[in-house]
């Protein structure tokens, strides 16, 4: 108390004063920092890496406007144009046709809107992914104007909301221009297109001569459609067809054919496949059962089988009895499980074998009873395998596992490597693994991962979003349990 | 892992240490090192003593990790099973910690004002460090994304230095490209 009054509070008059200072301080401070402009002092390099591969393409036109330095640099920068409807415009409100109408007069304004601004630019991608409606029009001078920009990748993902085949002159769908002539495009996915109305020989395959890579899907194709499209692409190696509702016959030959990779996914009228490639190293097929033959196929080392049957075993029987004699140069080959039912189908001493067969994958589609024969019956037949990865489901369906006897126990003994993907924890799983502990005599590692993948096609893997299901108790119980069984110098890893 | 000692010379002189595995991380420094034409000291003339350090920060948490951090390869060790038990429980939770752990860590790691920023992108380019590269863009992409231009500006201290014309010009196009995108 009795410092109160030699204390010297400062008077309001003052407190006021160095307040205001401060604020001075302050203010001289912001103004110091608004004078530096940091950003627009990087190299156009830089600048343009953040606008071309870090910002979406409405954010980096609105970069445009904010000042000189700004005005051009997106469109200097922009090698890639993607112009995605969901992504652009979400497909949250899109219900009714009028919906759809309005999105689609909202796209083509967009896109129209883009290419005005980047006249002269270069382009080393581009793409189209939206609904159309039936409004083509605006869908060649976009073409020509990637073609003039220089683009190598050219996607046109056009979908319809119900989706009639598409026949031979189906004017409904788009024509890809005929009169594009001489182009360099390296790179072209087509889908719901048609090649011609004109009927043929086809102009259009003459501007996609320089084509190394070509994605054909719900495109109209015959089979000698395909034989000339082979022939006007010298340079093709890679080749998808997907769902190209006509085809029955396909032939796969030509006097100087370079094609590396093949994929026939899904056509539904389709019942033969002739390859002759003698460049050919990977095929995939998805679909339903159909005859194959291969001729002078000598490089082919990997194969991916998806065989969609409603009856049987086609798929097993083929894997098992023709392939291995077809291609026994196979080296990797990727299977989706088939049914199997009775092992005695397939007594191993008939089985052909796989001599080179170095890496198995299987996938099973769903849980099934007798996926462990599957395993086993080929395993049988690769007596040379070191790599194996299995594919296992998710989904839970109450089947009778034990109504199956287990599989009698057979020696694996190159077998080293196994993973396990999609693990759940399920006691058919368990059985799996635990028949693979037993029986390669070899094994270095086993790895499990509980996360879900599926096959993009050409060695390309997706994990699912899935939810890992194993709780961390159940994980470390299976895995003091398969630590019993397994070999000493195994790597066990649960992930 | 061998832990030769590489000095790195900044623009002003001074001379910093830094582990050879950590400078990997960088292509630049790799391809010096890796080209044997190492000759003591790396001069690094573009990249000042205020950065270099912040820099080589990165590297230590960075270099020898090639972008895979989890699956084991396939080269299966022959490793006693012994030392087995509990391995894939702790793996998993280290596993886990190593990613939390590298978070906070880049949090705090880019905890800077925008001058730093720059001269780390900088640097970054130069010395071609792309997940420092990516780091520093990342940010400053998301100073620019989804904000209007006033924003943007504001947020970098950019003049526009268009003329009152053409500043009318862009607020058209402005608004032309807002109600172009716009959908409802």
């Amino acid at each position: 108390m009795g410092n109160y009054f030699c204390s010297r509070k400062p008077s309001v008059s003052e407190d006021s004063i160095f307040k205001e200072i401060d604020q001075i301080e302050e203010e001289d401070q912001i103004e110091e920092e608004e004078e530096e402009d940091h950003i627009s002092n990087l190299p156009d390099e830089i600048l343009g890496y953040i606008i071309s591969s870090f910002l979406t393409l409405r954010d980096a036109v609105r970069t445009s406007t904010l000042s000189r330095r700004w005005k051009y640099l997106w469109k200097t920068s922009i090698s890639n144009l993607d112009f995605d409807a969901e992504t652009m415009f979400g497909s949250q409100n899109i219900r009714t046709h009028q919906d759809r109408l309005k999105r689609t007069s909202k796209f083509i304004g967009v896109v129209d809107q883009t290419l005005g601004l980047l006249q002269d630019s270069k382009l080393v991608r581009f793409r189209i992914c939206s609904q159309m409606e039936y409004r083509h029009e605006p869908l060649s001078r976009w073409i020509k104007f990637a073609i003039m920009a220089g683009a190598k990748e050219l996607h046109l993902d056009l979908y319809q909301q119900t989706r009639p085949p598409p026949y031979r002159g189906d004017y409904k769908n788009f024509c890809w221009p005929p009169d594009l002539g001489k182009v360099s495009l390296n790179h072209l996915h087509l889908s719901c297109c048609t090649l011609s109305i004109f009927g043929r020989p086809f102009p259009v395959f003459k501007s996609f001569d320089s084509l190394t890579s070509l994605s054909l899907k719900y495109v109209f194709l015959c089979e000698r459609d395909v034989e000339d499209l082979l022939c006007h692409c010298p340079l093709l190696e890679w080749l998808n067809l997907a769902r190209c509702n006509h085809l029955s016959k396909l032939r796969i030959s030509g006097p100087s054919l370079r094609l590396k990779y093949l994929r026939v996914n899904d056509l539904p009228h389709l019942v033969e496949i002739k390859i002759c490639a003698a460049s050919l190293v990977t095929f995939e097929f998805s679909g339903q059962m159909v005859s194959f033959c291969f001729e002078n196929t000598t490089l082919l080392v990997n194969v991916m089988l998806h065989i969609v049957s409603v009856h049987t075993y086609d798929g097993a029987t083929f894997a098992l009895r023709e392939l291995a004699g077809y291609l026994p140069q196979l080296e990797t080959l990727v299977i989706y499980s088939t049914r199997l039912y009775f092992e005695s189908l397939f007594p191993s001493a008939s089985l052909p074998t796989y001599t080179n067969l170095t890496q198995l994958v299987m996938v099973a589609r769903a849980p099934e009873e007798d996926f462990l024969y599957w395993i086993v019956t080929l395993l049988k037949a690769s007596p040379y395998l070191k790599t194996l990865q299995l594919h296992l489901s998710h989904l839970k369906v109450e089947i009778e596992t034990r109504k199956f006897m287990r599989p009698s126990n057979f020696p694996h003994s190159y077998l080293k490597f196994v993973e396990v993907n999609g693990f759940a924890g399920y006691p058919e799983q368990i059985d799996i693994i635990t028949y693979i502990l037993k029986n390669a005599i070899s094994l270095k590692s086993l790895l499990i991962d509980p996360c879900q993948r599926y096959y993009l096609g050409d060695g390309k893997w997706k994990n699912h979003d899935h939810q890992c299901l194993l709780s961390t108790r159940e994980r470390s119980r299976i895995y003091k349990l398969l630590l019993e069984e397994s070999q000493p110098g195994v790597r066990l890893t649960i992930l | 892992m061998s832990s030769t000692k590489i000095f790195l010379k900044s623009s002003d002189d001074k001379t910093f240490e830094i582990d050879e595995t950590a400078a990997r991380a960088s292509e630049t420094l790799k391809n010096i090192i890796d080209g044997g034409c190492l000759d003591g000291v790396i001069p690094l003339p573009n990249v000042s003593s205020n950065i270099l350090p912040k820099v080589i920060e990165y590297c230590k948490k960075h270099g020898g990790d090639n972008g895979s951090s989890k699956k084991i390869a396939n080269g299966g060790v022959d490793k006693d099973k012994e030392i087995l038990p509990d391995y894939d429980e702790e793996e998993d939770k280290r596993e886990k910690v190593r990613v939390d752990e590298l978070k906070k860590w880049e949090e705090e790691y880019m905890d800077f004002d925008q001058q730093v920023l720059y001269d780390l992108m900088l640097a970054a380019n130069y010395l071609h460090i792309k997940g420092l590269l990516d780091l520093t863009v990342e940010k400053a992409a998301s100073m620019i994304r989804g904000r209007t231009p006033d924003q943007i500006r504001e947020n970098f201290n950019i003049n526009s230095d268009f003329t009152p014309e053409e500043e009318e010009e862009m607020i058209l196009i402005e608004d032309e490209w807002d109600d172009e995108w716009a959908f409802d």
